[in-house]
């Protein structure tokens, strides 16, 4: 009979996993992103402009050695109120389905623990102009709202593509409509 | 006879070998877990690839049999077929004859070993599933009937080839009853029937020998490895029947055997009984059987008594179970049944006839065709081959001799009977010799991961980066050192830090000794001569020129230069094209040669040089070369270009105009070339290599392309610019010249800033309003432009300040941040910040958009000043 408890005990256990996040603010709003994605982060170090790059990518870093692009999330997520980059800004280096890249956040909070099943969808109202579809869920933490980003939609390369060539595209009309020969 | 490429041959074999052992770890892995796609997929890829390289050096067996298993893989990876033990069987013996058909050509450089029966399996798996196969093996008998004896002589590659051309399909009607026939591979069956007459006539003989003989269990136990053979010959051919039988008679030997064993009597009539029955089965072999029986009887009565006593181990000899030619000799069929004639050594028999053969074909050639017997037997089983080295040796040399004498002594070579007693020891040997045939090729060259070196090589790229850092520490030093001077310093205290500083340098210095010389080892590595793929090509032209009425010849130079394997696979394709060209396009008839004056044969040159850190591949013909004028008109037809723009080009810039898209002089498509792709598809991958093309021609004499490729892909040399507070790399491969020009030099054509250099006009784009940064060269009224090439556009790029020559290691930026960005990667500088690699070609397109935008925008200007002031025209 104890044997039965515990077994359902656990499966109850099961059903409360525990998710480990870590927190960051970005525009005043509180963000969460896997711990298991995280791969480091890293404080005021030089970013390298790289030209004619899609608006949102800051730039190239050199982490021991390997060149990771870095992306300015607040642009990604055309969160109103842009500010410039700051020396004192985060960079959170998360590791997407093998592609390491950083992104820039305003400040990291610290380890959140929530239940899993406190995972809400995200709702239709969007969060400071944050489009729903970068949002994997939101869950309440008491006094505020925790966004959870869903960060493969973010660095999805094809998506980012698209936005390049817009961006390349208005820059260069109208001159670019006539073919040249190459 | 297969056109092999002997060449090819060492290259191949180390190659296939690797493929063979991934092979065997994933068949075997396979038969754990025979659901597993990927291990499917891994076999798919490597009997492809051994049959693509199989097909490339004109390996016929090779490739039919690996082409089949792949066709078969194929429908595993998909699901149409399961894994069945059959097919899983088939394919393990698919991979073992791959493997001895790989030993014979680093042996022998051919292909002996027959593939027809197990492209026939695999054939039936593909067709019909598990039923068909069953089928299909069992309809390889039907005209067994009309067996022509002299089929089966040594196994040459020709023989198959009918067979091969007409993969066999399962016959539709075969009823149950096994029938044993040739129809689906004559020379497979033939194998088949000769081993049987053989042992056949070797079991009657023992026993014979079994009623009189004192020891009847050594007797009997020699009987049992024969049907053992004999089973498994059957089996191996899917007679299922047949190997049943095989097995009933195994049994009733083992009860006979334990009769013996207790002092009974044998009843020897009812172990004879299955040869009959076997006989009713191949009735066509009843002759057969007299006739060896009396060949052996023949030399059994040869001044050799012991001989007959003897031969009880003679059983032994090296009778492989796998099927081999085991030829017989031609002669009446004599009707003796020989009760005495026992087990003679097939050996001899394949001896006799191996040489009267090559005596008769080839007479100046004898020792080929006995050299592939002795390998033949070799293959088989590797026990009978010990057993019979131990009792054989001695009594099977003066029989040897014996039968020569008889058969071919006449014409027979002075040299050949001294070789004969050694026999037994050659044949160790060479079967040692076998079996190491892989690991040879192995050995030669260590196979390494191409990942480990990657590994390597990004490791040696950090020391390269950790050596700038230490010269620039130096720098630093050395600054210190001058402004301590300059501030009036005690001159001993001075005199310690300059020795420091002097330690310092040395220090670098052979830290830069120690890291070049690994970076230029780790390079070599990776590094192979030319030959590898300058041997790709006679082949290719051989092929192109076959159907046509053009004759050419290939020349080629500097094989042995070498260059980085990633690039060998790289420039691979486009020479393929270049050479296309040549011979599609440059050479002319023999006709058309014979009247201009030219020898009838084409020269094809292939040369291949180091210049500094580049390799240069030049592909040269004394064709008729390109004609510009036709060039113009093309270019024109297609609208590749305008008018006006052509008005201003030069005469190698209008050559380069057939490596635009689209481009083809070419007045009628062929098969290989004229599409219009090629020309501009080579430049991109050449130019993918950070390495550039020329091209240059005499109307009616020669052309000529010169490619110029880094020697490797990891480290260049290059050089830093900087652009505001920006530093960018510039590949020195790219990097012409560097100038110093005042902003009275340039001139403003059409709203594009230019120079003149030399008498030509020389477009200059400033970097900083390319890559929208803030520069101040804009400012000054001096600044360096460096002159960057592709191939042969020419454009200066203004930088603000040059800041030297290094060697830097390439890194890859993320594909989006590379792609039409004017970036071909990143590199780490000395102090650990990063610098932009130009992607000069990218970028030279990207200023011809700026260029054509510019046009318009003046154009568009024009417009607005003529509608606004119309009076101006006049």
């Amino acid at each position: 009979m104890t044997e039965y408890y515990a077994t359902e005990r656990a499966e109850q256990e099961e059903k409360e996993r525990l998710m480990q996040l870590v927190g960051f603010i970005l525009g005043g709003e509180l963000f969460g992103v896997d711990i298991l994605m995280v791969q480091e982060i890293i404080r005021s170090t030089e970013i390298t402009h790289v030209p004619n790059a899609p608006d949102f990518v800051e730039g190239v870093i050199n982490l021991r050695g390997n060149i990771i692009p870095v992306i300015d999330l607040r642009k990604r997520l055309n969160m109103a109120g842009e500010m410039p980059v700051q020396e004192k800004d985060w960079i959170l280096i998360l590791n997407i389905e093998g592609r390491t890249t950083g992104f820039i956040v305003d400040q990291v909070t610290e380890v959140l623990k929530i239940e899993e099943a406190e995972i809400e969808p995200p709702p239709e109202i969007i969060v400071s102009g944050l489009e729903s579809q970068y949002i994997l869920g939101v869950c309440d933490i008491g006094e505020q709202l925790l966004i959870l980003l869903d960060f493969n939609r973010i660095l999805m390369v094809e998506e980012i593509r698209k936005l390049k060539e817009v961006d390349v595209g208005a820059r260069n009309t109208p001159a670019a409509s006539k073919s040249v020969p190459d | 006879m297969a056109e092999i490429d002997t060449s090819l041959i060492p290259d191949y074999v180390a190659e296939a070998a690797e493929h063979l052992e991934e092979m065997e770890s994933s068949l075997l892995a396979l038969e754990d877990d025979p659901g597993n796609g990927e291990l499917l997929a891994n076999l798919f890829r490597c009997f492809h690839t051994i049959k693509g390289a199989a097909q490339f050096v004109g390996l016929e067996k090779t490739s039919v049999l690996a082409h089949r298993a792949e066709d078969l893989l194929d429908l595993l990876r998909e699901g149409e077929r399961p894994l069945t033990p059959g097919i899983f069987e088939v394919l393990i013996q698919t991979k073992d004859r791959l493997e001895s058909l790989l030993q014979e050509l680093d042996n022998h450089q051919r292909e002996e070993s027959e593939v027809q029966d197990l492209v026939t399996r695999l054939s039936a798996f593909i067709e019909g599933g598990e039923q068909g196969a069953a089928t299909a093996s069992e309809a390889t008998a039907e005209t067994a009937q009309a067996s022509p004896p002299e089929a089966a002589s040594t196994t040459e590659v020709e023989e198959t080839e009918a067979a091969e051309d007409s993969p066999a399909l399962p016959s539709a009607d075969w009823d149950k009853e096994e029938e044993y026939d040739e129809e689906l591979d004559p020379e497979l069956f033939h194998i088949f029937q000769n081993q049987l007459v053989e042992e056949l006539v070797t079991l009657r003989g023992l026993f014979d020998q079994l009623v009189l003989s004192e020891t009847p269990t050594v007797l009997l136990a020699d009987a049992a490895e024969i049907l053992e053979r004999l089973r498994s010959a059957a089996n191996y051919m899917d007679y299922e029947s047949l190997v049943h039988l095989y097995d009933q008679w195994l049994d009733s030997l083992e009860l006979e055997q334990e009769k013996a064993v207790e002092g009974e009597e044998i009843e020897v009539e009812r172990l004879k009984e299955y040869i009959e029955r076997i006989l009713e089965r191949f009735p066509q072999l009843a002759d057969r059987m007299e006739e060896v029986s009396r060949i052996r009887e023949e030399a059994i009565t040869t001044p050799v008594p012991q001989e007959a006593a003897e031969t009880k181990p003679e059983a032994k000899t090296p009778e492989p179970v796998q099927p081999e030619p085991t030829p017989q000799e031609e002669g009446p069929p004599p009707r003796e049944p020989a009760p005495e004639a026992s087990a003679e050594p097939p050996l001899m028999d394949a001896f006799t006839t191996a040489l009267a053969e090559s005596l008769e074909e080839t007479p100046t050639n004898t020792a080929d065709p006995l050299e592939s017997v002795f390998d033949e037997m070799l293959v088989g089983d590797l026990e009978a081959l010990e057993s019979s080295k131990k009792t054989t040796a001695k009594p099977s040399a003066p029989s040897r001799r014996e039968e020569q004498a008889k058969g071919s002594a006449p014409t027979q070579p002075a040299e050949l009977p001294p070789r004969q007693p050694t026999a037994p020891s050659s044949e160790t040997a060479k079967k040692a010799k076998k079996t190491t045939g892989i690991e040879r090729a192995l050995k030669r060259s260590v196979r390494v991961d191409a990942e480990k070196i990657d590994t390597l090589m990004n490791q040696v790229g950090e020391l390269i980066v950790h050596r700038s850092y230490f010269n620039q520490i130096f720098n630093e030093t050395r600054s210190l050192q001058q402004r301590f001077e300059a501030a009036g310093l005690p001159a001993h205290e001075l005199k310690a830090f300059r020795a420091l500083s002097y330690r310092f340098s040395e220090a670098i210095v052979s830290l830069s000794r120690t890291a070049n010389e690994l970076q230029e080892g780790v390079m070599k590595v990776r590094m192979l001569p030319i030959s590898q793929l300058f041997n790709r090509y006679p082949r290719l032209v051989h092929d192109l020129v076959r159907n046509t009425d053009k004759r050419v010849r290939i020349e080629m130079r500097g094989e042995d230069t070498e260059l980085d394997k990633m690039i060998i696979e790289e420039v691979s394709d486009p020479l393929i094209h270049i050479i296309r060209n040549a011979v599609d396009h440059g050479f002319e008839s023999v006709e058309e040669r014979r009247q201009q004056g030219k020898p009838e044969m084409g020269t094809l040159l292939l040369e291949a040089y180091h210049e500094s850190n580049h390799i240069v591949i030049e592909v040269s013909d004394d064709g008729r070369g390109i004609d510009p004028d036709l060039v113009r008109r093309k270019a024109l037809e297609k609208g590749l270009i305008t008018p006006e723009e052509l008005a201003r080009m030069q005469e190698r810039d209008i050559l380069r105009l057939i490596m635009a898209p689209g481009f083809s002089t070419a007045q009628t498509v062929t098969d290989t070339s004229g599409r219009g792709v090629g020309m501009d598809v080579v430049r991109k991958n050449v130019e993918k290599l950070n390495g550039t093309i020329e091209i240059d021609s005499e109307p009616g004499k020669r052309t000529r392309f010169r490619l110029k490729i880094p020697l490797t892909l990891a480290i260049i040399s290059a050089l830093q610019v900087r652009v505001g507070n920006h530093h960018f790399t510039i590949p020195l491969a790219n990097v012409e010249e560097t100038l110093r020009v005042f902003k009275t030099q340039t001139t403003q054509i059409e709203g594009i800033e230019v120079i003149h250099l030399r008498g030509r006009t020389m477009p200059i784009f400033r970097l900083s309003a390319l890559f929208h940064l803030e520069g101040q060269a804009q400012q000054e009224e001096k600044f360096f432009v460096v002159i960057v090439n592709t191939g042969g556009d020419q454009v200066g790029l203004v930088v603000d300040e040059l800041l030297g020559q290094d060697e830097v290691v390439i890194k890859p930026l993320v594909d989006y941040l590379q792609e039409g960005s004017g970036f071909s990667g990143a590199t780490i500088i000395g102090d650990g910040r990063i610098s932009l690699i130009l992607d000069v070609y990218e970028l030279v397109k990207m200023t011809a958009l700026r260029q054509a935008r510019i046009h318009q925008e003046l154009a568009k200007q024009r417009r607005h000043q003529i509608h606004a002031n119309p009076a101006s025209l006049h």
